[in-house]
């Protein structure tokens, strides 16, 4: 078992070696060789879209836009300059790919929304226009004969340059794969699900956006560059909207939230369509009609399908189990107490809020200290989660400052706030799909305990070290919690109650010093209660600065040191548990809306 | 003024391929990358009507209006409802893909892959209009593409159907909590684009012949369209139509030697900073 | 991890074996009794109709000569692919035939310049004959691509026809509407030499392909007032460009281009909408001319055949396109007496005209309209001044001969 664990990466590895060696072994015959070439091309070309698709959930359509630019600028190198070293040829792509990445990536992701589909969609309309427009540079519309790719004086073609593409695709899929299983493609899936999600880890929505758009761009250079060396021939045909959707549909049909169902996807489309051409008349018609039929079948793709089959393989016992997740250096006791937590002072002096004249909230101060639990109660409306999303920096303020420790934060991007230690959960937990509940709770880390891109890729030390803490962390904070077993269960499939408590161990996890918990009582039964109430009361003693937004009276009353009231967006009381209980207007207030407030709780469950 | 009425004239037609997809998109929220081909199934039935069968101007138009409204029924039955309830989002990118290019296949394989002429029962004689030449087709075609666009944008704002259906696009799950029945509404909205495309076939035929490729330059400007106007916005899909010809036309007329293409992504990019959701979108753009 | 080490090395040898087991592939030996005849082309995409023309041209070829005892005292044999025009496809189509063993002897190489060009550099190292249809002047590198030969005319060889037109009426500025595409921009490029070269102004104007109305170039044009229009386009661009011209009232004297004449425009037009319009034709296809004393008996076998009902759409000349090809390479094979590529090569150079009339159709029966007589630099026919000239529109009888007026 121990061997086979150590000898696992080594499988894909050889696999390769072997596809390598196949031509000069006589295993297959030129035309194959060149379909794998075509093969691994496209799968380039699909792996850059799942990383933009698939992972960060952003619709681009450029990659065959970057393939033009990879394609074009390894073939001018030759001709013009003779430069014909292949892997000049490849740096100079990928370096032209990031920078025309770069260029349409800021303004189609900084509007957000459609805008990117929209701006790289015409990207791709732009090819055959901008090849025409530099024609002295690209031939144009007849076409670039590209030189004879070399490398260190060796010729690169025939069964060299397919060893060749297939290295730099091998390369590039270890790039991927160390990339994508790591912390950064956790991220990615949680900016897909959701941006909010995203910037409450402390990381710029805009900034990972990009990032992800300009890795998406390098395979799609690479791919290019090494399509000017197979026919030594280029032409603007090759460039259209049509093989942009074909690109779409190889990531469909090999799953895009994976790292290898590219390749599968790939294969099966180029495979497809090179069969499909002997239907002459029909061929349209097979071909879309394959298209549909694999859509149709695939359910999250090749990928989602294998996924499945061994799953299903695990359950039955044909197969051995998952290594369950290692086991701790330490073990730690179930009532064990949290670390010490570095809370700060959160203040608001005169807060205020309006939405197009409509005041939401108006001069609210209150002060958070750590070590005790603020709360925040009043009837729907009255301005809670106005004051929650103000704190965030989801909202800017109207008026009024935001201290934290007398640090003004008001204003600051949501991810600025969030690296300043402030977190929070939310009403309805956000959960992304497509991860483990143990891999959930380690992106809390990603910001405070972060591990650079380049040591991901290259798997360095530092990367290990990294990960194992983040593993050791997140599992001690689920064992804490009780949940451990559902470390490898993927967390969008725990019920309302344990996403509650996995949200407050992802948040727990970068060792905040300011929560923010909102309605975190809402939907829970009796022992999921217990249970956070114990979290909230430990994360007071260890030191934290605990902000309570809930509807649940008695709860509040239980957990908190002090407690405002809001209504219609003002501050109507303040004080300790057993003054506001006292007090008569907030009975009044608070009681006189509860029929009510129960009523609208009822129907926004229902929504 | 000729080149006003060209603009026009071909900007009709991208905007009924914008309304084509606004239509599904509102209610479905899906994107029916096969629109643009239902139009061009609509030139060839009505090609049909009108000349192998020799049918009338009212029948050929009926009979391209149900022909198209069955297939886009067949679509939704095999191309987007398998697909409800899935966990990924991007199937139906490739099932409709795939059912453009079923119809490209099936309609070279029908009618061939010669232009066909469809007659569109006007005088075919230009006519002189405001300093321009226009043909009587293209002023019919213009009108009506005008009156269906504008009356879909009301009918999406002020009937119950309509509200349904944006309330849909928005969030199905909360919208068939209120008891709107969401799969419904999907078909209805398929099979209403494939009315209106299939009853549009003979008049864009009459500009464009029914040829089995007319699709890709159709769905191409379609999206153009819809990136000008907005997504999701019925009044914002007519106008991008119009304007996207309008622009072609100009550039070509008087840019010359520069590239069209060019000049409307200009224009696209200039909308796109001053209204980032295109000029009328708004019901898409995800609420965060 | 001290492992490590040992599986570094593993990786370094895994990766090492594969570079050692490079070799160049052996070249394949053509097959021992019979000739191949291979024909890459579009079976399924907008110009499958011609496409299938010139298949029936050659396997007709094929049919004539085997009954004569085949090239050489080998049987023929004719193989398709279908490339969509993609070349792409094309090349791996054609690797994979190469694959199985026993090399074709001809080649046709698709039915656009661009599959040309991008199968040629094979053909090239395979030492494989190939004989195209496909005109662009790229083509003709006898240097970079020896073993290929050109059976069609060059575009250029259009342009004497116009400019001998031009010359008559005594045009002085003559405007050019055409595709933004290779075709379209050739085409443009040899009309714009040939009419300044005749000391007359040149103006343009292009479409895109996705175009569906032209009456904005035409404008364009009509506000330089030229005295003439050259235009290039098919299918639908060039239904829309007459259709515009018409709307826009513009009468002016057009002339088709090689491509744009092709398209059989009575059938969707009215004739008041073509007012004007000459077409460029070859001679040879024209109802009133000399008949080649083949050629009957040829056009029956092609309309007996599966694909003889296009030839009302792309008239005989396509099919004897096809089937050129082929006599022109077993001619050249005749007098090689061999079907070595090299001698083949070396024969096809030095290309002795027939005696009596041609073996092929196009040349007319004297065999004067097309000459075959190709050089060491020159591997595309040459043409007379009579090879081609332009009528008013019309169309293909139901023999395949051009008439003008009739649809």
């Amino acid at each position: 078992m121990t061997l086979l664990a150590r000898f696992r990466p080594l499988s894909p590895l050889l696999a390769v070696a072997l596809l390598m060696a196949a031509p000069g072994l006589g295993l297959i015959n030129a035309y194959w060789s060149r379909t794998v070439m075509l093969i691994a091309i496209l799968s380039l070309l699909v792996s850059g879209l799942n990383v933009v698709l698939g992972y960060a959930g952003e619709l681009a359509m450029g990659q065959v836009a970057l393939y033009a630019v990879g394609a074009y600028v390894a073939g001018y190198l030759g001709v013009q300059f003779g430069a014909t070293n292949v892997l000049l040829a490849l740096g100079a792509a990928t370096l032209a790919a990031v920078l025309v990445g770069l260029v349409t990536g800021i303004p189609g992701l900084r509007l957000g929304g459609w805008s990117l589909a929209m701006v790289t969609f015409f990207l791709v309309i732009l090819v055959p226009n901008t090849i025409d427009i530099l024609h002295d540079f690209t031939g144009g519309t007849l076409g670039l004969a590209a030189a004879v790719p070399t490398l260190f004086g060796m010729e690169i073609t025939g069964t060299r340059l397919y060893v060749f593409i297939l290295a730099v695709t091998a390369v590039w899929f270890a790039i991927a794969r160390n990339l994508l299983r790591s912390r950064h493609g956790d991220v990615f899936l949680v900016l897909r699900q959701s941006p909010i999600l995203a910037s409450t880890l402390g990381v710029s929505v805009y900034r990972l956006k990009l990032l992800a758009y300009v890795i998406g761009a390098i395979p799609a250079a690479l791919a290019g560059a090494l399509f000017s060396m197979i026919d030594g021939f280029i032409a603007p045909e090759t460039f259209t909207f049509a093989l942009a959707l074909s690109v779409l549909a190889a990531s469909v049909v090999g799953g895009a939230t994976s790292v290898y169902g590219a390749i599968a996807g790939a294969a099966v489309l180029q495979i497809g369509q090179q069969t499909f051409t002997q239907f002459q008349d029909w061929q349209l018609v097979i071909y879309g009609t394959f298209l549909l039929v694999a859509g149709v079948l695939f359910n999250r793709g090749l990928a989602g399908l294998a996924h499945d089959a061994l799953a299903a393989a695990r359950r039955r016992g044909l197969l051995p189990a998952r290594p369950v997740s290692a086991a701790l250096a330490v073990p730690v006791e179930p009532e064990a107490e949290l670390d010490r937590l570095d809370g700060a002072v959160l203040r608001t002096e005169g807060l205020s809020k309006s939405f197009g004249g409509n005041a939401a909230l108006r001069e609210v101060s209150i002060e958070a200290k750590p070590g005790e639990v603020t709360a925040l109660i009043g009837p729907n409306g009255s301005g809670k989660t106005t004051l929650l999303n103000l704190i965030c920096g989801f909202y800017k303020p109207s008026g009024g400052s935001l201290l934290l420790d007398d640090d003004e934060i008001a204003g600051r991007a949501p991810y600025r706030i969030a690296r300043l230690g402030v977190t929070r959960t939310f009403q309805t937990p956000l959960i992304p799909k497509d991860m483990t509940t143990l891999a959930f709770v380690a992106t809390g880390r990603y910001t405070s305990h972060r591990v650079g891109i380049a040591a991901a890729v290259l798997r360095l030390p530092a990367f290990r070290r990294g990960y194992a803490a983040d593993t050791a962390e997140s599992l001690r904070l689920l064992r804490w919690l009780g949940i451990e077993d559902l470390a490898d269960q993927q967390v969008d499939s725990l019920a309302l109650g344990t996403r509650r408590l996995v949200e407050a161990a992802r948040a727990l996890a970068s060792g905040p010093r300011v929560f923010l918990f909102d309605e975190v009582g809402s939907g829970l039964d009796e022992s999921d209660l217990v249970v956070l109430e114990r979290v909230i009361g430990a994360i007071r003693r260890a030191g934290g600065t605990v902000i309570l937004v809930e509807h649940n009276f008695p709860l509040v009353l239980k957990l908190a040191d002090r407690i405002h009231v809001l209504s219609q967006g003002q501050l109507i009381a303040s004080g300790t548990p057993a003054e506001i209980q006292s007090d008569r207007r907030v009975l009044a207030e608070y009681t006189g809306a509860t029929d009510e407030q129960a009523e609208t709780a009822t129907t926004k469950g229902a929504q | 003024m000729t080149t006003v009425w060209a603009g026009l004239a071909t900007g009709a037609i991208y905007s009924l391929v914008a309304i084509g997809y606004n239509v599904v998109l509102l209610a479905s929220g899906t994107f029916n990358f096969a629109h643009a081909q239902l139009l061009m199934i609509g030139t060839f039935l009505a090609y049909t009507g009108a000349v192998t069968l020799g049918l009338p101007v009212v029948p050929a138009v009926l009979l391209a209006a149900a022909g198209v409204g069955a297939l886009a029924l067949l679509e939704e039955r095999t191309a987007i409802r398998p697909l409800l309830g899935r966990s990924d989002a991007h199937g139906a990118l490739i099932t409709t893909v795939g059912a453009a290019t079923i119809l490209d296949g099936l309609a070279a394989a029908l009618w061939g892959r010669q232009p066909l002429t469809v007659p569109s029962g006007l005088p075919d004689r230009p006519l002189e209009l405001l300093g321009g030449t226009v043909r009587p087709v293209d002023l019919v075609l213009i009108g009506l593409t005008l009156l269906v666009g504008v009356g879909l944008h009301l009918w999406s704002r002020h009937s119950l159907i309509g509200l349904a259906s944006l309330a849909s696009a928005e969030d199905r799950d909360a919208a068939s909590a209120r008891g709107i029945n969401v799969r419904l509404l999907g078909v209805g909205a398929f099979v209403l684009a494939g009315l209106i495309a299939g009853a549009f076939g003979l008049l864009v035929g009459a500009r464009t012949y029914a040829v089995f490729n007319l699709g890709h330059a159709l769905a191409l400007f379609g999206f153009v369209a819809i990136a000008i106007g907005g997504a999701g916005s019925q009044l914002g899909g007519l106008i991008g139509g119009f304007a996207t010809g309008l622009i072609y036309a100009f550039a070509a007329r008087y840019v010359g030697e520069a590239y069209p293409q060019l000049v409307v992504f200009a224009v696209f990019l200039l909308i796109l900073f001053l209204r980032p959701r295109g000029l009328f979108g708004t019901a898409l753009e995800r609420r965060v | 991890m001290s492992s490590r080490p040992i599986r570094f090395a593993m990786i370094s040898a895994l990766l090492v074996l594969p570079l050692a087991a490079c070799g160049d592939a052996e070249d394949s030996a053509s097959g021992g009794d019979t000739y191949i005849v291979y024909f890459t082309g579009d079976y399924s995409g907008a110009v499958s109709a011609n496409n299938a023309s010139i298949d029936a041209g050659i396997k007709l070829a094929a049919e004539e000569l085997n009954a004569k005892g085949g090239i050489d005292g080998k049987k023929i044999v004719v193989e398709t692919a279908n490339d969509q025009n993609d070349p792409t496809k094309a090349v791996s189509l054609l690797q994979q035939r190469l694959a199985k063993g026993t090399k074709p002897d001809l080649v046709y190489p698709g039915s656009s310049s661009a599959v040309s060009l991008s199968l040629l550099p094979i053909l090239t190292r395979q030492k494989i004959i190939s004989v195209g249809g496909t005109v662009s002047g790229l083509l003709n590198d006898p240097a970079k691509f020896p073993y290929h030969f050109g059976i069609s005319s060059p575009g250029k060889d259009y342009a004497p026809a116009l400019i001998k037109i031009a010359q008559e009426k005594g045009y002085q500025k003559i405007g050019m509407l055409y595709a933004n595409d290779a075709t379209g921009q050739s085409s443009a490029a040899i009309y714009k030499a040939a009419v300044e070269a005749a000391g007359m102004t040149f103006v343009e104007a292009r479409f895109e392909s996705t175009a569906l109305d032209m009456t904005s170039q035409l404008n364009q044009l009509k506000a330089e007032s030229p005295d003439a229009l050259v235009l290039n386009g098919y299918g639908t661009a060039a239904l829309y460009a007459m259709r515009s011209r018409a709307q826009i009232g513009w009468d002016i004297p057009t002339y088709c281009d090689q491509l744009s004449s092709g398209y059989p425009y009575l059938k969707n037009l009215r004739e008041d909408e073509l007012q004007n319009v000459n077409v460029v034709i070859s001679t040879v296809t024209l109802a009133t001319s000399e008949r080649h004393p083949g050629l009957d008996a040829f056009i029956a076998k092609v309309k007996a055949g599966p694909a003889g009902k296009e030839i009302t759409t792309t008239g005989w000349g396509l099919y004897a396109t096809g089937h050129d090809s082929l006599a022109l390479a077993s001619y050249a094979a005749q007098q090689a007496k061999s079907t070595d590529p090299d001698k083949v090569k070396a024969a096809m150079e030095s290309l002795a005209k027939p005696t009596g009339t041609p073996p092929w159709f196009y040349a007319g029966p004297k065999g004067d309209l097309v000459s075959f007589s190709y050089s060491a630099t020159n591997h595309f026919p040459t043409t007379s001044e009579s090879t081609f000239q332009y009528v008013g529109p019309g169309g293909y009888s139901t023999e395949g001969f051009y008439t003008s007026g009739k649809a």
